[in-house]
């Protein structure tokens, strides 16, 4: 769980910074929202494989997979940006 | 429990370049496997392809007389990479309960040599043998049948050399071993069965003299081992 919560928390510092842009730009935090989920998500998991491919092999070894990890990020990245927006519409 | 890991005729290419060929061997819990090998033939590329992060062109892994599959969720092997793969931006004290949730796992890791003088600080910070050592430890007291160490002995110095000596003949009593790495003095004291790699294929060897007959080790080198 504390292991995954790390993956996430690195993942997600990328992506805050790329979501964050529409939001400066136009100031729609309903792109920036859809972004977390969407291109933001993409472009942190290519980010962190840029960087820090050899992390993998940390998670591996715990049983969590390149491909368990990026789609648990992505799932839970779509329900939580599904919820804000239902929230904020 | 008595396992098995069965190596089964893996040949593996990276383009038109044959890097394995026909590799076949068995490594069982208490064996300590030795593969010997120049650099480019093929030693990382067979622990990636055992450790399912590489796919081998042709061949089989078998563990216990069952095909290798979904080793990483399966949580059969572990494997300390050559390079350090530790998060760097952690302290050592909050790094070891990722891999070891219980408070009497995480006690094997800091009660060991060496740990508790580097606990408060950052795995960045740690230099690089210190780093190498601290992954070894977390890999090898992970629950997995077999273990897979990768130059294990590279830029650690001698006080740690012989911890990690220690540990891997304790740990060998539940878990089976294949390591690699150039301190081929160090492999020596160790391993009980030993193998060398040269042209992507694989040869028994039995000591120092083997090796410096299969053209690993100079006649110079073998005087002085």
């Amino acid at each position: 769980m504390f292991l995954f919560l790390k993956y996430y928390t690195d993942v997600n510092k990328f992506n805050l910074l790329v979501s964050s842009i529409p939001l400066l730009l136009n100031q729609s935090f309903a792109v920036s929202v859809l972004s977390f989920s969407s291109i933001g998500v993409a472009a942190s998991l290519i980010i962190y494989r840029y960087y820090y491919n050899i992390q993998y092999c940390f998670y591996a070894n715990a049983g969590l997979s390149k491909m368990k990890l990026m789609t648990r990020v992505a799932v839970i990245n779509i329900i939580l940006s599904t919820l804000i927006l239902l929230i904020i519409r | 429990m008595n396992n098995k890991l069965s190596v089964s005729a893996i040949a593996h290419c990276y383009g038109t370049k044959k890097i394995l060929e026909n590799v076949s061997f068995e490594c069982h819990t208490g064996d300590i496997t030795g593969l010997f090998g120049l650099n480019g033939c093929g030693k990382s590329t067979l622990l990636n392809i055992l450790f399912g992060t590489l796919k081998a062109t042709s061949g089989s892994v078998w563990i216990n007389d069952t095909p290798l599959r979904n080793n990483i969720t399966r949580k059969l092997i572990s494997y300390s990479h050559q390079k350090i793969f530790l998060p760097q931006n952690i302290t050592v004290r909050n790094v070891i309960p990722l891999y070891f949730p219980a408070g009497e796992d995480q006690n094997k890791i800091f009660y060991s040599p060496g740990v508790h003088h580097m606990e408060a600080t950052r795995v960045g910070n740690l230099s690089l043998g210190e780093q190498r050592y601290l992954q070894f430890l977390l890999v090898i007291h992970l629950n997995h049948p077999f273990v897979l160490l990768d130059e294990p002995f590279s830029m650690v110095d001698p006080l740690y050399k012989e911890v990690i000596k220690e540990k891997i003949k304790e740990r060998s009593a539940v878990q089976g071993f294949i390591i690699t790495d150039h301190y081929y003095n160090d492999m020596l004291d160790i391993a009980t069965k030993k193998i060398l790699m040269a042209a992507g294929k694989i040869q028994p060897v039995n000591d120092a003299s083997d090796l410096a007959t299969a053209g690993y080790l100079s006649a110079k080198q073998h005087g002085n081992g």
